[in-house]
């Protein structure tokens, strides 16, 4: 089928170029360029309210940028002979007429691009929904309405996946299988692009990191390169004489934190550096420990 | 062909579509019954022709039909406004003028059903109770004539509330201007025109769309045309033009 064959292309798959979105004096995304690959888990990150969504509704032609323009395969959305074939969508998940049942919701979508019954089946078992498949939309969870979207999104087996916060309002189990799903997807060759405001969600799942703020590309890196990057590593030190170990600390320009259980963070020194000024002043340390950079710090860092 | 088949699959999983359809329905075909049964009266209906007394039992059906096919016409395109449903169908289609045209077919297909079942059914409900059984009497031509002019007033009235949702985009703005449209038009150009000393009553939208049929050459055709292009035009560049 041509959406396998689309899957296993090396060449990238979508391409951002200079989005830009204003209402009036507010500038929502401002020059915003990245590009996907097939075959990874992008991470599109930033804090609420950092332009993300807008994002994401421009490039499948949803709102018109002010300027810039995003291609898939070449091509802009409108001009795909089959949207869903190309390019699977996750946005809201309240965006679906509660009068329906899940399995009619996907039936009509799938009637547009001429996709049969089988793969509605297909897709309702992929992502657990078929027993609840005839109920009503107005009856189900949020975490069921956003397996609904993604099975939507898989419709047409399609060589991208855009996805918007999709773990909201599932509970843990339904977090590590999008985890899961989404890694192996991936594995099939398939572009994903998943955004998120919490990087503790995208930390274990994504491989690269597209970090949104204030409508503007902080950072597009892999995961270990935006921490070795943005993240400062931390000492942490147990002694009785902290108020003299943090005196010999602060005159080597290093900063100082306490912690509540007296114990010392040091940020700005190695723990060996630490270790010999300790020493040469006879400082007794019962732990001195590295506290490796997170993403979570990496993140914190960009946007603050 | 694909994009009509899913606009119907989602007019027709929709419990309101079905309410309206059959209260619609039934509700014409009882109004036909009543109207009937006046004119099973010979003081009312011996001095009428067949065809006469045929347009008092159904015109009143159809105006009762209307009310209903405004509202499902509405609905077509407001109830995913309403819901935010029409992201969802912007992004499996993105050709926006295709997907209302398809829309705008779905419309005239359950307008065209509706009435014409409505018209039948409620002809063939008026019939035993009318005096003499008038109609039956009257040429097949002229009772099957006054059936299609009743059916293609029903479809227009539907477009018109369809062109105004697209404008619109809200139900209950939409159901207001256009029954306002509908039924109030003829007053305000009847008021217009004794105030233009001219008669203005065939601009209103009523006389324009019934008159396409009994009189197309007339100005009928040109007011019609401008009250359905008017809305339409004025929402589909909106269409193009704004966010979704």
């Amino acid at each position: 089928m041509c959406g396998r064959d689309r899957v296993r292309s090396v060449v990238p798959v979508i391409e951002v170029h200079h989005l830009t979105k204003t209402y009036g004096p507010v500038t929502a995304v401002s020059d915003v360029s990245f590009r996907l690959d097939s075959g990874v888990v992008n991470g599109f990150v930033g804090p609420n309210g950092a332009g993300k969504s807008t994002t994401l509704r421009m490039m499948v032609g949803l709102d018109r940028p002010t300027s810039g323009h995003c291609l898939f395969d070449g091509r802009p959305y409108a001009a795909l002979d089959a949207p869903l074939r190309t390019v699977g969508t996750l946005l809201d998940p309240e965006t679906i007429h509660p009068g329906r049942s899940g399995r009619d919701h996907l039936r009509i979508l799938a009637r547009t691009h001429g996709i049969g019954r089988r793969r509605t089946d297909e897709v309702l078992e992929t992502v657990g929904l078929t027993a609840a498949a005839g109920r009503r939309i107005g009856g189900y969870s949020l975490g069921m309405r956003q397996r609904l979207g993604l099975a939507a999104a898989l419709l047409g087996d399609p060589a991208a996946l855009l996805l918007d916060e999709p773990s909201n309002g599932l509970d843990p189990d339904g977090i590590i299988w999008i985890r899961t799903l989404l890694r192996s997807l991936a594995r099939e060759g398939r572009a994903i692009l998943v955004s998120s405001h919490l990087m503790s969600e995208l930390a274990q799942t994504a491989d690269r990191l597209i970090v949104l703020g204030h409508g503007r590309v902080l950072a597009d890196a892999s995961v270990t390169e935006l921490v070795s990057r943005n993240a400062t590593r931390t000492v942490q030190v147990r002694t009785d004489h902290g108020d003299e170990l943090e005196r010999l600390v602060r005159g080597r320009d290093a900063a100082v934190a306490r912690r509540p259980d007296g114990a010392l963070e040091i940020t700005g020194m190695t723990a060996d550096e630490v270790a010999v000024l300790a020493h040469r002043d006879g400082i007794l340390l019962y732990e001195i420990t590295t506290v490796p950079a997170s993403l979570e710090d990496a993140y914190l860092e960009l946007t603050r | 062909m694909n994009l009509f088949a899913a606009e119907w699959l989602k007019i027709r999983t929709l419990r309101s579509f079905r309410i309206c359809a059959v209260a619609g329905l039934t509700l014409a075909v009882a109004t036909a019954a009543l109207r009937a049964l006046v004119y099973s009266d010979p003081v009312f209906a011996q001095d009428m022709t067949g065809g006469e007394v045929l347009a008092e039992v159904l015109g009143p059906a159809a105006a009762v039909l209307q009310v209903a096919i405004v509202v499902v016409s509405v609905l077509v395109l407001s109830s995913e406004y309403r819901t935010g449903a029409i992201r969802v169908t912007f992004v499996a289609t993105p050709w926006r003028l295709r997907v209302m045209a398809a829309k705008a077919l779905v419309v005239t297909v359950v307008a065209t059903v509706l009435a014409s079942l409505s018209m039948l059914a409620g002809y063939a409900a008026a019939l035993p109770f009318l005096y003499r059984g008038a109609p039956a009497a009257t040429a097949p031509g002229i009772i099957l004539g006054r059936v299609g002019v009743e059916i293609g007033y029903c479809v227009l009235v539907g477009l018109f509330a369809f062109a105004v949702t697209i404008a619109v985009r809200d139900t209950a703005a939409a159901v207001t201007v256009t029954l306002g449209g509908v039924l109030l038009s003829g007053v305000v150009f009847t008021l217009i025109g004794m105030l233009l000393r001219t008669d203005l009553t065939g601009l209103s939208f009523a006389e324009a769309a019934a008159g396409v049929f009994t009189e197309p050459f007339s100005r009928a055709l040109p007011a019609l045309t401008a009250w359905l292009a008017v809305p339409a035009v004025a929402g589909c560049l909106a269409l193009t033009r704004r966010d979704a």
